[in-house]
C-alpha cells in the first residue's frame, strides 16, 4: 500500500498525527507544519499525539518539535503507533439497494441553522445539512452529501474527496455551480426562476443530472448513491 | 440615557449611503432628537458636502483620535438645527489613520451626549468598513434594486453577523415603481427573499434628490414629495413606530386627472 507521509487522524484517544517511518524527516516535518498551521485555530491548545513508529528523534529534531509546539500552542505527546497500523476506511461509494450498511457516517453530519451568505464558506469532512438558504457567492463543500432546506443559489460541492455517489438536495435547487466528486456543472445562462419544488442532483454516467426529489422513492433510478 | 449608534453600510459604492445618512439625521433632528452624524469615509469624505457644512470644518475625526483636539471641537453644529451635529473625517488622510478601537472610543463617548449616532460607512469591506462598524449597536443596510448591490449587501450582512451585529435592517433605495411593475427591476419580495432581513425603508427614485444633494440641503428638510415622506417613515420606524410601507405605485395627481378625463390608463 502506498502510504502518505503525514496523516492527521482523530479517534477516541484524541488527535493523532501519523508520520511515515520511511519518509525523510525534513519532508515529513514540513508537511506536518503545513497541515497543523492550516488549521491552526482548530488545533490550538490541544494535545496531539505524534505516532512515528520506530523512528527516533535527534536532539535537533526534538528541538524543532518543541519550537513548533510553542508556536502553535500545542502539546505534543510521542507514541509508538505507526502509520501502517492505521486502517484507512474505504470511501463509502456504493450501497446497493438490498444490502444497506448502517448509515454511521451520517452521525457526523453538520447541521447549520442559518443562511450562508455571499463570501462565506462551509467546508466539512462529512455531510452538511443547511436549514436556511445558501446565497449566491457562498460555497458549501462536503465530503458527503449536501442537503439544503431552503434556496441553494451558491456553489455546492458534494463528495469533494471524490465520492461520486454523493447527492445534493435542495428545496429550490438553483445553484451557480454544482460539483459532485470530480464532476462539475453550471447553471444555464438563461435565467429560470420557476419553482420546481425539491430537487436532487447526482452523478449518472459521469454527468450531473437533476431530478425532482420524490420522497416516496428518492433514490430510484440512481446507479450509484 | 445612552444613545444608540447605527452604521449605514452597503458594501457597494454609489447606492446612496451618504444621502440616506444625511436625510435620516435631519429627520431625527426634526423630531427633536440629539443627533450626530459621523463620516467614516476618511480620504473620500462626502457627508459634509451633502449636509452643506464643508466650509465649517476645522478639526476632524483624525485630529480627535490623534489627540490634537477635543471631541467637542471637531463637532460641527448644523446650520439649520442646533440638535444636529456632524463629525467630519479627514480628506487628506487614509483609512489606516484610525483604528477600530479608537473609533469605538469616540462612538462610546458620543453615546453619552446624543440620542442617535449615525455612522456613514465607506464602500468596501476593508479597514474603513471595520472602523465604521466599531462600537455601533445596529446596522442599516442600503441596497438598490439590482443584483450586484443585493449581492454585496448579502456579503455585508454576513460580515456584520461575524462581528456580532445581529438583525440589521434593510433600506431599499432608488426604487422605480414603474420598472418593478414591468418586471424590469427587482421587486421588494425578490430582494427580501435573498437577504432574509427585515426592511425598514423603501425610498423611491427621485431626481430631486440630486438637486438637493448638490445644494447641500437634505430633501427631508423640504418636507415635500414621496422621498421626504419615505425618509420620515424610516425615522419613525427607527423610533419604534409601526408605519405601513407606502404604495409607490399610487397614481400621481396628473394620472388621476387623465383617468377621469379618460385619456390613458
Amino acid at each position: 500500500m502506498d502510504l502518505s507521509t503525514v496523516v492527521v487522524k482523530g479517534d477516541k484517544r484524541g488527535v493523532c498525527v501519523y508520520i511515515n517511518e520511511r519518509a525523510e524527516f525534513d519532508d515529513a516535518f514540513n508537511e506536518l507544519v503545513d497541515k497543523l498551521s492550516a488549521r491552526k485555530d482548530f488545533f490550538a491548545g490541544s494535545r496531539i499525539q505524534i505516532a512515528m513508529g520506530a523512528r527516533r528523534l535527534t536532539e535537533e529534531q526534538e528541538k524543532q518539535f518543541a519550537e513548533l509546539a510553542n508556536e502553535l500552542e500545542l502539546d505534543f505527546q510521542f507514541v509508538s503507533r505507526r502509520l501502517s497500523d492505521l486502517r484507512i476506511p474505504r470511501q463509502p461509494t456504493k450501497t446497493s439497494g438490498t444490502q444497506k450498511k448502517p448509515d454511521l457516517y451520517a452521525a457526523n453530519t453538520l447541521l447549520i441553522k442559518r443562511t450562508i451568505r455571499s463570501g462565506q464558506l462551509v467546508d466539512y469532512p462529512h455531510s452538511v445539512v443547511v436549514l436556511g438558504d445558501v446565497n449566491a457567492g457562498a460555497e458549501v463543500r462536503s465530503a458527503g452529501d449536501i442537503v439544503v432546506f431552503g434556496h441553494l443559489r451558491g456553489i455546492a460541492h458534494a463528495g469533494k474527496q471524490g465520492n461520486m455517489g454523493a447527492v445534493v438536495i435542495a428545496l429550490r435547487l438553483q445553484p451557480t455551480q454544482l460539483r459532485i466528486g470530480s464532476c462539475i456543472s453550471r447553471a444555464p445562462d438563461e435565467v429560470d426562476d420557476t419553482d420546481r419544488g425539491p430537487e436532487m442532483a447526482f452523478v449518472k454516467d459521469s454527468r450531473i443530472v437533476i431530478k425532482p426529489f420524490n420522497s416516496g422513492k428518492p433514490f430510484s433510478g440512481l446507479t450509484v448513491g | 440615557m445612552a444613545g444608540k449608534a447605527y452604521v449605514v453600510t452597503s458594501g457597494k459604492g454609489g447606492v446612496g449611503k451618504t444621502t440616506i445618512t444625511a436625510n435620516l439625521g435631519c429627520g431625527l433632528a426634526l423630531r427633536d432628537k440629539r443627533v450626530v452624524l459621523i463620516d467614516a469615509d476618511t480620504g473620500l469624505r462626502n457627508l459634509d458636502v451633502v449636509m452643506g457644512l464643508e466650509n465649517r470644518i476645522v478639526y476632524d475625526l483624525v485630529h480627535v483620535v490623534e489627540g490634537s483636539c477635543r471631541l467637542n471641537q471637531a463637532l460641527i453644529k448644523d446650520k439649520r438645527m442646533k440638535n444636529l451635529n456632524l463629525l467630519p473625517t479627514a480628506q487628506i488622510r487614509e483609512k489606516s489613520s484610525i483604528t477600530p478601537a479608537q473609533m469605538e472610543a469616540v462612538v462610546n463617548q458620543l453615546k453619552e451626549e446624543f440620542d442617535y449616532i449615525l455612522v456613514d460607512c465607506p464602500a468596501g469591506i476593508e479597514e474603513g468598513f471595520k472602523n465604521a462598524i466599531a462600537g455601533v449597536d445596529e446596522a442599516l443596510i442600503v441596497t438598490n434594486p439590482e443584483v450586484s448591490s443585493v449581492r454585496d449587501a448579502d456579503r455585508i450582512i454576513g460580515l456584520l453577523e461575524a462581528a456580532g451585529i445581529e438583525e440589521p435592517k434593510l433600506i431599499i433605495n432608488r426604487v422605480r415603481a414603474d420598472m418593478v411593475k414591468r418586471g424590469d427591476m427587482l421587486g421588494m419580495d425578490d430582494i427580501l427573499d435573498v437577504l432574509a432581513i427585515d426592511p425598514i425603508g423603501i425610498i423611491p427614485d427621485d431626481e430631486n434628490i440630486i438637486v438637493s444633494t448638490n445644494r447641500g440641503e437634505p430633501i427631508v428638510l423640504s418636507g415635500k414629495g414621496k422621498c421626504a415622506q419615505a425618509f420620515m417613515n424610516v425615522v419613525r420606524r427607527m423610533e419604534g413606530e409601526e408605519v405601513p410601507f407606502m404604495n409607490l405605485d399610487h397614481p400621481g395627481f396628473m394620472d388621476m386627472i387623465k383617468r377621469i378625463v379618460g385619456i390613458g390608463q
